[in-house]
């Protein structure tokens, strides 16, 4: 349960940041 | 174990990081943004290594472990929701970098009077994170005299293991500022993680076969190790008591949100949280599992966090794991405190010195910092020698102190009404109920120091907030440039 928690955190992260431009 | 072979390891690992340092130092400017921010020129994958060697402490192989030992699943939990608070970065993190290039802020404290117009808020929220910090580094120290002298058989007494930990955190801090940590923290953080994976991997084939095998006897000796609420240890309030800290320290501690001020451009910072995020997830489970294996082969231990230690001494490791793995615990605690003392010394020059003599040359600011480098590495010694309890207690309330920082740091980029005032009161008050609170033992209605810290540090920032003047022209400039930058750089 923790385990698939931590992956689903850092995939909200991946997707919130995906559009960060330089 | 010889002690001659623990010198010569801590002696090899001293000229390799020191060589790093000195590697780093080579084009570096002369400013105070060159020496304490790395010029804001980091990459990503330094800046991930740096952001998780710094993070991640002794806690994690001798504490997490115990607190596994101790209480089972819910240590995992704990540790993962605090690794979740990185979501916290997705959306603060962007903001910090984008003010902290337009008005040229060192410190996240230096950021919090700037927006609200008040030098006196700056030093106060400076001297609040030096008073929790500095305890906490002198128990990351304390961590490293006493590993050294159990593993040597008390022929390396713990006041050498000390001047060691010290001579490591000053030299690298100090011959390189922001720019050598970082290095140093990457050569740590690496040898951290596959000294992690090593070891683990070592106790769990020769003593359980395999991963399968050691949740099998966890299962059949230990059940309730592997369920919820657990073995007596976690329940509702000590989980949410250490969690809810813990889940904002990517904000609250500032030798971590000062790493936003870092990368080089926001795609960098992308690849630094992401880079932190999979080793954050890869260290816990490691130290989880550490944990597991000694609750399995130790299970009798005086006290939760001897449990790597007892690991370490067991018939079946060799010296030489039992070396490497001392050097990676030694290499967590190391990098955490030299950044720590980065840090601090750059809140010093900046936001006390720079303060008390606006006009003084960035040449005396630099100097001032460098002074406090050796300076705060010899009160943290002085700290770790006592072996007070005060100082453990104090080490204990750094997350529940720093977490009153929070409210002011939510109101900096989302509240337009927020005061300096609003801002003092909340950091002054929080404090000091997370020290009274961790002093007293005291636990209103169950709930843990955090949790009050946080209501009134939140409660106060927002009332005393309303009850007095904005400084509504400076609000409305920082405000107005972040919609517009946010905006372009696509930031949500």
């Amino acid at each position: 349960f923790w385990v698939i928690f931590a992956i689903i955190a850092i995939i909200s992260v991946e997707a919130i940041t995906r559009s960060w431009r330089d | 174990m010889n002690a001659v072979t623990i010198y010569l390891a801590i002696a090899a690992y001293f000229l390799v990081g020191t060589a790093l340092a000195i590697l780093a130092r080579r084009g570096m400017g002369k400013g105070v943004e060159d020496y304490f921010l790395a010029n804001r020129s980091l990459g990503g994958f330094v800046a991930a290594l740096t952001y998780s060697a710094t993070t991640y402490s002794a806690f994690m192989m001798v504490g997490l472990a115990g607190l596994t030992y101790a209480g089972g699943i819910g240590a995992l939990g704990f540790e993962l929701i605090y690794l979740s608070g990185l979501v916290l970065v997705a959306f603060f993190g962007p903001r910090f970098w984008l003010v902290g290039k337009k008005y040229s802020y060192l410190t996240p404290t230096e950021m919090l009077g700037d927006r609200y117009q008040s030098k006196a808020l700056a030093i106060i929220s400076a001297v609040g994170s030096v008073i929790f910090l500095i305890p906490y580094s002198a128990v990351q120290l304390a961590g490293i005299g006493t590993l050294m002298e159990g593993l040597s058989g008390g022929t390396i007494s713990y006041s050498t293991g000390l001047l060691v930990a010290l001579i490591f955190t000053v030299s690298w801090a100090w011959l390189g500022g922001m720019r050598a940590v970082a290095w140093t923290d990457s050569l740590q953080a690496l040898v951290m993680i596959t000294v992690a994976v090593f070891s683990v991997s070592f106790i769990v084939s020769r003593a359980f076969g395999s991963f399968a095998g050691l949740i099998v006897a966890v299962e059949t000796k230990y059940p309730s190790w592997l369920a919820v609420p657990g073995p007596g240890y976690f329940n509702t309030y000590t989980f949410v008591g250490l969690s809810l800290p813990w889940f904002f320290f990517s904000l609250s501690n500032p030798q971590v949100s000062q790493r936003l001020f870092v990368p080089r451009s926001l795609r960098q910072m992308r690849i630094m949280v992401l880079g932190f995020l999979f080793f954050g997830f890869i260290y816990t489970l490691i130290s989880i599992i550490w944990g597991f294996s000694a609750r399995v082969l130790l299970p009798d231990l005086p006290y939760a966090d001897a449990a790597t230690p007892h690991l370490l001494a067991l018939d079946f490791v060799p010296p030489v794991v039992a070396i490497i793995v001392m050097l990676g615990i030694s290499g967590a605690a190391i990098s955490t405190v030299n950044s720590i003392i980065l840090t601090l010394s750059s809140m010093v020059s900046r936001d006390v010195f720079k303060n008390i003599k606006p006009n003084a040359k960035e040449k005396q600011e630099l100097l001032v910092g460098k002074i406090f480098i050796p300076l705060f590495s010899f009160v943290i010694l002085i700290f770790a020698s006592l072996r007070l309890d005060l100082i453990a207690t104090l080490s204990v309330a750094s997350s529940a102190g720093l977490l009153v920082m929070v409210p002011s740091l939510v109101g900096t980029f989302f509240w337009e009404r927020g005061t300096a005032a609003g801002a003092i009161a909340s950091i002054v008050l929080g404090g000091l109920i997370a020290a009274w609170f961790q002093f007293g033992k005291l636990y209103p209605l169950g709930w843990w120091p955090g949790v009050w810290s946080g209501l009134v540090a939140t409660i106060s920032f927002i009332v005393i907030s309303l009850c007095t003047r904005p400084p509504r022209q400076k609000a409305k400039d920082f405000l107005s440039y972040l919609q517009k930058a946010t905006g372009e750089k696509g930031v949500i």
